[in-house]
């Protein structure tokens, strides 16, 4: 039913009883949103969320855990087990520290400074030099002063 | 047969253990001891008799293989005179160096292993926008402690302002006060 408001344009008349709570409204305790995947979709949706290492760092983190318990199967000597641990958490970690840092990689504090200077100081951390960001932000480390400065350095 | 055999050699072995004790009651001594052997004819392994001598109060423990892949199994008869023995069987499962082994080298790995994936990972939630909007300082709680701390800085401010005015006209009257007995002393003058 088509009615005529008042200022001259059509509207469409929802009768009480034909209103769908939840959806029109978009009030997500009535109505939790048609979006519906599958159990392992959705399990695969929350392992993609926590961003887990991919390529060859989630290769070799995939095939740890199965190789040691095969290892241990067949009887490999416990010595080459610790070995192949030992060079997975080198490999593992040169990739991990080569990736670049992430807000959540610095001190809790970082996501009291605004959006832009934080994303500046990032982003400057992880293409500038070490020494020349200690030099530059070298300060920052006190973070009970209030520095508004970062953008302008 | 072999039960027979083997109940036989139990018997001889218990008469030779008991002839430590004291003859007061030979017979019954000698029943008493069949009885505990026979009761443990079970045991088909090593017997191994622990006596302590006590002749009233006779407590022997008998070490058995009873079950071959059940490593350790003790029977403890404990014996009363008048009354019924206690026997209790104890079983001790041992794991072998190697399991032992096995199971600490695959904990070692696993923590291993999940420090480095773990680590490597996020916390969706902490860096999502419900999270960590414009104002958040990154606590469960941050609305309400940003809100309170801005409440009370601008409150605080406010306050130094009356103040500062307070102080002003305070200030302003006494100049004033100051002015007027200085013009009175002038006119007095």
């Amino acid at each position: 039913m088509k009615i005529q408001r008042t200022d001259g344009e059509q509207m469409e008349l929802i009768l009480q009883e034909d209103f769908k709570y939840g959806k029109y409204d978009d009030h997500h305790t009535y109505f939790e949103g048609d979006k519906k995947g599958t159990f392992w979709g959705s399990i695969a949706e929350d392992y993609a969320a926590i961003g887990p290492p991919t390529g060859f760092q989630g290769f070799i983190s995939w095939i740890f855990l199965p190789a040691i318990a095969a290892g241990m199967y067949f009887n490999a000597p416990g010595e080459y087990l610790y070995i192949g641990a030992a060079i997975f958490t080198v490999i593992f970690c040169i990739i991990e520290m080569d990736k670049p840092s992430e807000p959540h990689n610095f001190e809790p504090q970082i996501y009291n400074m605004e959006r832009g200077a934080r994303d500046k100081l990032i982003s400057d951390y992880n293409t500038m030099d070490i020494w020349d960001f200690n030099e530059k932000y070298g300060d920052l480390w006190d973070f009970t002063v209030k520095n508004d400065d970062i953008m302008k350095r | 047969m072999a039960d027979t055999i083997t109940s036989f050699t139990l018997l001889k072995s218990c008469i030779k253990t008991n002839s430590l004790q004291t003859t007061k009651a030979e017979f019954n001594s000698f029943s008493r001891s069949l009885k505990q052997c026979s009761s443990s004819t079970f045991s088909k392994g090593s017997h191994q008799f622990v006596e302590n001598g006590k002749s009233n109060r006779a407590s022997r423990v008998v070490k058995a293989n009873a079950l071959p892949e059940w490593p350790l199994m003790a029977v403890l008869v404990e014996h009363l005179d008048g009354q019924r023995d206690l026997i209790t069987h104890k079983s001790i499962w041992h794991l072998s160096d190697q399991a032992m082994k096995n199971v600490y080298t695959f904990y070692v790995m696993f923590t291993c292993w999940g420090c480095c994936f773990f680590g490597s990972t996020k916390d969706p939630f902490y860096d999502s926008e419900t999270y960590r909007k414009d104002g958040g300082d990154g606590t469960g709680h941050w609305v309400y402690e940003k809100q309170e701390d801005n409440e009370e800085s601008s409150r605080s401010e406010l306050w130094r302002e009356e103040l500062i005015e307070e102080i002003e006209q305070k200030v302003g009257g006494l100049r004033g006060l100051e002015e007027a007995s200085k013009k009175e002393e002038q006119l007095v003058k």
